[in-house]
Protein backbone atom coordinates (compact mmCIF):
# COMPACT_ATOMS: atom_id res chain seq x y z
CA UNK A 1 0.00 0.00 0.00
CA UNK A 2 1.57 3.29 -0.94
CA UNK A 3 1.53 6.49 1.09
CA UNK A 4 -1.57 7.87 -0.54
CA UNK A 5 -3.54 4.66 -0.24
CA UNK A 6 -2.83 4.62 3.46
CA UNK A 7 -5.21 7.54 3.91
CA UNK A 8 -8.82 6.97 4.66
CA UNK A 9 -10.94 7.71 1.61
CA UNK A 10 -11.27 11.45 1.36
CA UNK A 11 -14.87 11.46 0.41
CA UNK A 12 -15.18 11.31 4.17
CA UNK A 13 -15.45 14.49 6.13
CA UNK A 14 -15.93 15.39 9.74
CA UNK A 15 -17.62 17.69 12.16
CA UNK A 16 -15.39 19.23 14.80
CA UNK A 17 -16.04 17.98 18.32
CA UNK A 18 -17.55 20.39 20.77
CA UNK A 19 -16.51 20.50 24.39
CA UNK A 20 -18.22 22.45 27.07
CA UNK A 21 -16.03 25.18 28.47
CA UNK A 22 -16.22 28.02 30.96
CA UNK A 23 -19.63 28.06 32.56
CA UNK A 24 -20.56 24.65 31.19
CA UNK A 25 -23.30 26.06 29.03
CA UNK A 26 -22.88 24.89 25.46
CA UNK A 27 -25.43 27.32 24.09
CA UNK A 28 -23.44 30.43 24.94
CA UNK A 29 -20.48 31.72 23.02
CA UNK A 30 -18.14 30.31 25.64
CA UNK A 31 -18.49 26.99 23.82
CA UNK A 32 -15.03 25.71 23.05
CA UNK A 33 -14.57 23.68 19.92
CA UNK A 34 -11.55 21.70 18.82
CA UNK A 35 -10.77 19.27 16.09
CA UNK A 36 -11.10 15.73 17.34
CA UNK A 37 -7.73 14.22 18.17
CA UNK A 38 -8.14 11.76 15.31
CA UNK A 39 -8.52 14.46 12.74
CA UNK A 40 -5.84 16.63 14.27
CA UNK A 41 -3.46 13.70 14.00
CA UNK A 42 -4.62 13.09 10.47
CA UNK A 43 -3.98 16.71 9.54
CA UNK A 44 -0.55 16.56 11.11
CA UNK A 45 0.29 13.37 9.23
CA UNK A 46 -1.17 14.16 5.83
CA UNK A 47 -1.22 17.97 5.86
CA UNK A 48 -4.83 18.15 4.77
CA UNK A 49 -8.37 17.34 5.73
CA UNK A 50 -11.88 17.69 4.36
CA UNK A 51 -14.41 19.27 6.68
CA UNK A 52 -18.14 19.89 6.49
CA UNK A 53 -19.40 23.42 7.05
CA UNK A 54 -20.72 23.79 10.56
CA UNK A 55 -23.02 26.48 9.28
CA UNK A 56 -24.33 25.03 5.97
CA UNK A 57 -26.70 27.98 5.50
CA UNK A 58 -23.75 30.29 5.16
CA UNK A 59 -22.18 28.22 2.43
CA UNK A 60 -25.56 28.18 0.67
CA UNK A 61 -25.54 31.97 0.97
CA UNK A 62 -22.11 32.15 -0.71
CA UNK A 63 -23.30 29.87 -3.49
CA UNK A 64 -26.42 32.01 -3.88
CA UNK A 65 -24.40 35.22 -4.23
CA UNK A 66 -22.24 33.68 -6.95
CA UNK A 67 -25.24 32.16 -8.72
CA UNK A 68 -27.10 35.50 -8.74
CA UNK A 69 -24.12 37.49 -9.96
CA UNK A 70 -23.19 34.94 -12.62
CA UNK A 71 -26.75 34.88 -14.01
CA UNK A 72 -26.85 38.66 -14.01
CA UNK A 73 -23.53 39.02 -15.86
CA UNK A 74 -24.49 36.40 -18.45
CA UNK A 75 -28.07 37.64 -18.60
CA UNK A 76 -29.48 34.12 -18.48
CA UNK A 77 -32.47 32.66 -16.67
CA UNK A 78 -31.87 29.66 -14.52
CA UNK A 79 -33.76 28.50 -11.48
CA UNK A 80 -31.35 25.86 -10.32
CA UNK A 81 -27.84 26.69 -9.12
CA UNK A 82 -26.59 23.10 -9.28
CA UNK A 83 -27.64 22.70 -12.88
CA UNK A 84 -26.39 26.18 -13.82
CA UNK A 85 -22.91 25.47 -12.47
CA UNK A 86 -22.66 21.90 -13.79
CA UNK A 87 -23.87 22.86 -17.26
CA UNK A 88 -22.11 26.18 -17.47
CA UNK A 89 -20.04 25.05 -20.50
CA UNK A 90 -23.26 24.87 -22.53
CA UNK A 91 -23.25 28.69 -22.61
CA UNK A 92 -20.50 28.33 -25.21
CA UNK A 93 -18.24 31.17 -24.01
CA UNK A 94 -14.93 31.43 -25.86
CA UNK A 95 -11.67 31.77 -23.88
CA UNK A 96 -11.68 35.54 -23.95
CA UNK A 97 -15.35 35.85 -22.95
CA UNK A 98 -14.85 33.28 -20.22
CA UNK A 99 -11.91 35.24 -18.86
CA UNK A 100 -13.89 38.51 -18.90
CA UNK A 101 -16.80 36.76 -17.20
CA UNK A 102 -14.56 35.31 -14.49
CA UNK A 103 -12.75 38.60 -13.82
CA UNK A 104 -16.05 40.45 -13.49
CA UNK A 105 -17.58 37.73 -11.35
CA UNK A 106 -14.60 37.72 -8.96
CA UNK A 107 -14.72 41.49 -8.68
CA UNK A 108 -18.47 41.63 -8.05
CA UNK A 109 -18.42 38.68 -5.66
CA UNK A 110 -15.65 40.24 -3.60
CA UNK A 111 -17.53 43.54 -3.51
CA UNK A 112 -20.50 41.82 -1.89
CA UNK A 113 -20.50 42.50 1.85
CA UNK A 114 -18.63 40.18 4.22
CA UNK A 115 -18.05 37.21 1.92
CA UNK A 116 -14.84 36.22 3.72
CA UNK A 117 -16.55 36.57 7.08
CA UNK A 118 -19.39 34.33 5.92
CA UNK A 119 -16.95 31.63 4.81
CA UNK A 120 -15.01 32.02 8.06
CA UNK A 121 -18.20 31.62 10.09
CA UNK A 122 -19.24 28.57 8.11
CA UNK A 123 -15.99 26.76 8.97
CA UNK A 124 -15.16 28.62 12.16
CA UNK A 125 -14.63 25.55 14.33
CA UNK A 126 -12.13 24.03 11.94
CA UNK A 127 -10.35 27.33 11.36
CA UNK A 128 -10.15 28.08 15.07
CA UNK A 129 -8.48 24.72 15.56
CA UNK A 130 -6.03 25.20 12.70
CA UNK A 131 -5.06 28.86 12.99
CA UNK A 132 -6.55 30.06 16.27
CA UNK A 133 -8.92 32.89 17.10
CA UNK A 134 -6.52 35.60 15.89
CA UNK A 135 -6.97 35.10 12.17
CA UNK A 136 -6.42 36.95 8.94
CA UNK A 137 -7.98 36.09 5.61
CA UNK A 138 -6.96 36.72 2.03
CA UNK A 139 -8.70 39.92 0.95
CA UNK A 140 -9.96 38.61 -2.36
CA UNK A 141 -11.48 35.15 -2.84
CA UNK A 142 -10.50 33.39 -6.09
CA UNK A 143 -13.14 31.70 -8.22
CA UNK A 144 -11.96 28.97 -10.59
CA UNK A 145 -14.16 27.64 -13.39
CA UNK A 146 -12.92 24.57 -15.27
CA UNK A 147 -15.02 23.50 -18.21
CA UNK A 148 -14.80 19.93 -19.52
CA UNK A 149 -11.67 19.43 -21.61
CA UNK A 150 -10.13 22.79 -20.67
CA UNK A 151 -6.38 22.16 -20.74
CA UNK A 152 -5.38 25.46 -19.15
CA UNK A 153 -4.64 24.00 -15.73
CA UNK A 154 -1.76 24.88 -13.43
CA UNK A 155 0.92 22.21 -13.06
CA UNK A 156 1.41 20.62 -9.65
CA UNK A 157 2.84 23.21 -7.30
CA UNK A 158 2.88 24.24 -3.67
CA UNK A 159 1.83 27.69 -2.48
CA UNK A 160 4.70 28.18 -0.01
CA UNK A 161 6.98 29.78 -0.87
CA UNK A 162 6.06 32.52 -1.81
CA UNK A 163 3.18 32.12 0.65
CA UNK A 164 3.95 31.42 4.28
CA UNK A 165 4.10 27.90 5.68
CA UNK A 166 1.84 29.22 8.43
CA UNK A 167 -1.12 29.51 6.08
CA UNK A 168 -3.92 27.08 5.38
CA UNK A 169 -5.56 27.00 1.96
CA UNK A 170 -9.30 26.51 1.87
CA UNK A 171 -10.59 24.97 -1.35
CA UNK A 172 -14.35 25.08 -1.58
CA UNK A 173 -16.17 23.37 -4.45
CA UNK A 174 -19.52 24.81 -5.46
CA UNK A 175 -20.63 21.51 -6.99
CA UNK A 176 -20.10 17.84 -6.33
CA UNK A 177 -16.54 16.74 -7.11
CA UNK A 178 -15.72 13.29 -8.41
CA UNK A 179 -13.18 11.76 -10.77
CA UNK A 180 -11.28 14.50 -12.59
CA UNK A 181 -13.81 17.14 -11.55
CA UNK A 182 -12.04 17.50 -8.21
CA UNK A 183 -8.66 18.53 -6.88
CA UNK A 184 -5.65 16.27 -6.43
CA UNK A 185 -3.27 16.68 -3.56
CA UNK A 186 0.04 15.14 -2.53
CA UNK A 187 0.19 14.41 1.17
CA UNK A 188 3.13 15.43 3.35
CA UNK A 189 5.16 12.34 2.61
CA UNK A 190 4.69 12.60 -1.18
CA UNK A 191 5.29 16.34 -1.04
CA UNK A 192 8.58 15.85 0.72
CA UNK A 193 9.62 13.33 -1.96
CA UNK A 194 8.66 15.97 -4.53
CA UNK A 195 10.82 18.54 -2.74
CA UNK A 196 13.81 16.17 -2.90
CA UNK A 197 13.31 15.75 -6.64
CA UNK A 198 13.02 19.46 -7.30
CA UNK A 199 15.97 20.34 -5.08
CA UNK A 200 18.30 18.12 -7.15
CA UNK A 201 20.74 19.84 -9.48
CA UNK A 202 19.37 19.91 -12.14
CA UNK A 203 15.82 19.46 -10.82
CA UNK A 204 14.31 16.06 -11.71
CA UNK A 205 11.20 17.69 -13.15
CA UNK A 206 10.07 14.69 -15.23
CA UNK A 207 10.30 12.42 -12.17
CA UNK A 208 8.35 15.03 -10.21
CA UNK A 209 5.57 15.05 -12.81
CA UNK A 210 5.34 11.25 -12.66
CA UNK A 211 5.27 11.36 -8.87
CA UNK A 212 2.52 13.98 -8.87
CA UNK A 213 0.41 11.88 -11.25
CA UNK A 214 0.97 8.68 -9.28
CA UNK A 215 0.67 10.02 -5.74
CA UNK A 216 -1.92 12.74 -6.16
CA UNK A 217 -4.97 11.86 -4.10
CA UNK A 218 -8.09 12.79 -6.07
CA UNK A 219 -10.64 14.16 -3.67
CA UNK A 220 -14.30 13.29 -3.82
CA UNK A 221 -16.24 16.05 -2.18
CA UNK A 222 -19.77 17.32 -1.89
CA UNK A 223 -20.93 20.89 -1.92
CA UNK A 224 -20.85 22.07 1.71
CA UNK A 225 -17.45 20.52 2.33
CA UNK A 226 -14.09 22.25 2.11
CA UNK A 227 -10.58 21.01 1.74
CA UNK A 228 -8.10 22.53 4.20
CA UNK A 229 -4.50 22.02 3.21
CA UNK A 230 -1.10 23.17 4.34
CA UNK A 231 0.67 25.50 1.92
CA UNK A 232 3.67 23.13 1.89
CA UNK A 233 1.68 20.47 -0.01
CA UNK A 234 1.84 20.04 -3.78
CA UNK A 235 -1.54 20.08 -5.46
CA UNK A 236 -3.09 20.38 -8.88
CA UNK A 237 -6.38 20.26 -10.63
CA UNK A 238 -6.48 17.69 -13.41
CA UNK A 239 -7.92 18.43 -16.85
CA UNK A 240 -11.64 18.02 -16.29
CA UNK A 241 -12.56 14.90 -18.27
CA UNK A 242 -16.08 14.71 -16.83
CA UNK A 243 -19.14 16.08 -18.59
CA UNK A 244 -19.80 18.82 -16.01
CA UNK A 245 -18.06 22.11 -15.25
CA UNK A 246 -16.05 22.37 -12.05
CA UNK A 247 -16.59 25.54 -9.94
CA UNK A 248 -14.49 26.19 -6.89
CA UNK A 249 -13.38 28.96 -4.57
CA UNK A 250 -10.02 29.21 -2.89
CA UNK A 251 -8.72 31.46 -0.15
CA UNK A 252 -6.11 31.41 2.56
CA UNK A 253 -6.20 31.94 6.31
CA UNK A 254 -3.40 32.28 8.80
CA UNK A 255 -2.81 33.35 12.35
CA UNK A 256 -2.51 37.12 12.57
CA UNK A 257 0.75 36.95 14.50
CA UNK A 258 2.51 34.08 12.73
CA UNK A 259 5.24 34.70 10.12
CA UNK A 260 4.09 36.04 6.76
CA UNK A 261 5.42 35.06 3.35
CA UNK A 262 5.71 37.44 0.42
CA UNK A 263 2.12 38.48 1.01
CA UNK A 264 1.49 40.58 4.06
CA UNK A 265 -1.12 42.62 5.83
CA UNK A 266 -2.87 44.80 4.76
CA UNK A 267 -1.73 44.36 1.14
CA UNK A 268 -3.05 40.78 0.82
CA UNK A 269 -4.63 39.78 4.13
CA UNK A 270 -7.05 41.44 6.47
CA UNK A 271 -8.14 40.65 10.00
CA UNK A 272 -11.20 38.41 10.18
CA UNK A 273 -11.17 37.44 13.85
CA UNK A 274 -9.48 38.63 17.03
CA UNK A 275 -9.14 36.86 20.35
CA UNK A 276 -10.48 38.59 23.47
CA UNK A 277 -6.91 38.96 24.71
CA UNK A 278 -5.76 40.69 21.52
CA UNK A 279 -8.79 42.98 21.70
CA UNK A 280 -7.84 44.02 25.22
CA UNK A 281 -4.17 44.56 24.38
CA UNK A 282 -4.89 46.48 21.21
CA UNK A 283 -7.57 48.54 22.93
CA UNK A 284 -5.06 49.49 25.60
CA UNK A 285 -2.38 50.45 23.06
CA UNK A 286 -4.92 52.52 21.14
CA UNK A 287 -5.46 54.81 24.10
CA UNK A 288 -1.86 56.00 23.97
CA UNK A 289 -1.38 55.83 20.19
CA UNK A 290 -4.60 57.64 19.28
CA UNK A 291 -5.41 59.97 22.17
CA UNK A 292 -8.79 61.61 21.78
CA UNK B 1 -9.10 67.04 -9.90
CA UNK B 2 -7.32 66.56 -6.58
CA UNK B 3 -3.67 67.40 -6.09
CA UNK B 4 -1.25 65.26 -4.12
CA UNK B 5 2.30 65.25 -2.92
CA UNK B 6 4.09 62.02 -3.69
CA UNK B 7 6.45 60.71 -1.03
CA UNK B 8 8.91 58.23 -2.48
CA UNK B 9 10.76 55.68 -0.35
CA UNK B 10 14.54 55.83 -0.45
CA UNK B 11 14.61 52.83 1.88
CA UNK B 12 13.75 50.51 -1.00
CA UNK B 13 15.22 52.31 -3.99
CA UNK B 14 17.55 49.39 -4.75
CA UNK B 15 14.52 47.29 -5.57
CA UNK B 16 12.18 49.96 -6.87
CA UNK B 17 13.93 52.75 -8.75
CA UNK B 18 12.64 56.30 -8.35
CA UNK B 19 11.19 56.10 -11.85
CA UNK B 20 9.18 53.01 -10.88
CA UNK B 21 8.03 54.69 -7.69
CA UNK B 22 6.86 57.74 -9.65
CA UNK B 23 4.77 55.49 -11.88
CA UNK B 24 3.26 53.60 -8.97
CA UNK B 25 2.39 56.68 -6.91
CA UNK B 26 1.15 58.48 -10.02
CA UNK B 27 -1.28 55.64 -10.66
CA UNK B 28 -2.43 55.71 -7.04
CA UNK B 29 -3.08 59.47 -7.39
CA UNK B 30 -5.10 58.81 -10.55
CA UNK B 31 -7.07 56.05 -8.83
CA UNK B 32 -7.97 58.60 -6.17
CA UNK B 33 -9.17 61.20 -8.66
CA UNK B 34 -6.05 63.34 -8.59
CA UNK B 35 -2.59 64.02 -9.85
CA UNK B 36 0.86 64.40 -8.31
CA UNK B 37 1.91 68.05 -8.18
CA UNK B 38 5.15 67.64 -6.26
CA UNK B 39 7.34 64.81 -5.11
CA UNK B 40 9.79 64.40 -2.31
CA UNK B 41 11.64 61.68 -0.41
CA UNK B 42 13.37 61.40 2.92
CA UNK B 43 17.12 61.05 3.09
CA UNK B 44 18.50 57.92 4.71
CA UNK B 45 19.04 59.97 7.87
CA UNK B 46 15.49 61.35 8.03
CA UNK B 47 13.55 58.18 7.17
CA UNK B 48 12.56 57.56 10.81
CA UNK B 49 11.36 61.09 11.60
CA UNK B 50 10.05 62.10 8.16
CA UNK B 51 11.67 65.50 8.70
CA UNK B 52 11.45 66.44 5.03
CA UNK B 53 7.72 65.77 4.80
CA UNK B 54 7.08 67.38 8.19
CA UNK B 55 8.67 70.62 7.04
CA UNK B 56 6.67 70.58 3.80
CA UNK B 57 3.46 70.11 5.77
CA UNK B 58 4.33 72.95 8.13
CA UNK B 59 4.00 75.21 5.09
CA UNK B 60 0.34 74.10 4.95
CA UNK B 61 0.38 73.49 1.21
CA UNK B 62 -2.95 73.74 -0.64
CA UNK B 63 -3.08 70.08 -1.58
CA UNK B 64 -5.61 67.33 -0.96
CA UNK B 65 -3.21 64.80 0.41
CA UNK B 66 -0.08 62.72 0.20
CA UNK B 67 0.59 59.50 -1.66
CA UNK B 68 3.18 57.30 0.04
CA UNK B 69 4.74 54.30 -1.64
CA UNK B 70 4.06 52.02 1.31
CA UNK B 71 2.97 51.83 4.94
CA UNK B 72 6.45 50.95 6.08
CA UNK B 73 7.43 54.59 5.60
CA UNK B 74 5.66 55.20 8.92
CA UNK B 75 7.66 52.44 10.66
CA UNK B 76 11.28 53.34 9.96
CA UNK B 77 11.71 54.56 13.54
CA UNK B 78 10.81 51.11 14.89
CA UNK B 79 7.22 51.90 15.83
CA UNK B 80 4.32 53.10 13.73
CA UNK B 81 4.24 56.90 13.75
CA UNK B 82 0.56 57.33 14.58
CA UNK B 83 1.26 60.89 15.76
CA UNK B 84 2.35 62.16 12.36
CA UNK B 85 -0.41 60.27 10.58
CA UNK B 86 -2.97 61.92 12.89
CA UNK B 87 -1.37 65.31 12.30
CA UNK B 88 -1.78 64.89 8.54
CA UNK B 89 -5.39 63.82 8.89
CA UNK B 90 -6.21 66.52 11.44
CA UNK B 91 -4.90 69.10 9.00
CA UNK B 92 -7.34 67.83 6.41
CA UNK B 93 -4.93 65.86 4.25
CA UNK B 94 -5.83 62.48 2.81
CA UNK B 95 -3.11 59.83 3.12
CA UNK B 96 -2.75 57.10 0.49
CA UNK B 97 -0.44 54.08 0.39
CA UNK B 98 0.24 52.60 -3.03
CA UNK B 99 1.62 49.20 -2.07
CA UNK B 100 -1.28 48.40 0.21
CA UNK B 101 -3.87 50.18 -1.96
CA UNK B 102 -4.95 51.80 1.27
CA UNK B 103 -6.50 55.25 1.56
CA UNK B 104 -7.20 57.07 4.81
CA UNK B 105 -9.33 60.13 4.34
CA UNK B 106 -10.58 60.92 7.82
CA UNK B 107 -9.54 60.51 11.41
CA UNK B 108 -12.56 58.21 11.96
CA UNK B 109 -11.11 55.80 9.44
CA UNK B 110 -7.91 55.67 11.45
CA UNK B 111 -9.91 54.39 14.40
CA UNK B 112 -11.32 51.60 12.28
CA UNK B 113 -7.91 50.73 10.84
CA UNK B 114 -6.04 50.92 14.10
CA UNK B 115 -5.94 47.17 14.78
CA UNK B 116 -4.62 46.46 11.28
CA UNK B 117 -1.96 49.15 11.57
CA UNK B 118 -0.96 47.87 15.00
CA UNK B 119 -0.52 44.36 13.58
CA UNK B 120 1.50 45.85 10.72
CA UNK B 121 3.71 47.60 13.29
CA UNK B 122 4.18 44.36 15.18
CA UNK B 123 5.22 42.51 12.02
CA UNK B 124 7.48 45.30 10.85
CA UNK B 125 9.23 45.18 14.22
CA UNK B 126 9.96 41.49 13.75
CA UNK B 127 12.08 42.49 10.74
CA UNK B 128 11.08 39.29 9.06
CA UNK B 129 13.11 38.96 5.88
CA UNK B 130 10.13 37.25 4.27
CA UNK B 131 7.83 40.18 4.95
CA UNK B 132 8.45 42.66 2.14
CA UNK B 133 6.51 45.30 4.03
CA UNK B 134 9.22 45.20 6.65
CA UNK B 135 12.17 45.26 4.28
CA UNK B 136 14.41 48.11 3.59
CA UNK B 137 17.40 47.39 1.40
FE1 LIG C 1 -2.06 26.61 -5.40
Amino acid sequence: MDECDSHPPFSRSFQAQGAIGGNGNATTNTRHITLSQTFENEFLESGFLVAKAHQPDQIEQIKGIIFDKAREILDVDSANAESFFDNFHRNGLNDSDLNDFRVRLISEFNSAPNVCEIIFEAFKDTLFSLVGPDAVVQKSVNIVIQQPGDTSVSPAHRDAPPNSLYEVVVWLPLTKCYGTKGMSILDRSASSLANEMLEKEPPAYEDFKKLAAAKGTPLEMDFGEALFFWTGLYHYIPVNAESETRWSLNLRFKNTFSPYGRKGIPDYFRIVSSSPLSKLAIGQAKKSDLPT
Amino acid sequence: MKSFYSCLDNGCSNTLTQAMQHTINGQMATDNFGTVVFYTAEDRETLGHQSVMRSKIMERPAIDGIVYLRLYQFCYSGTFDFGFLMELLDNGYEVHFSREKLSIQHRDQLDELYETLKVFEFLAAQEQPSNPGALSD
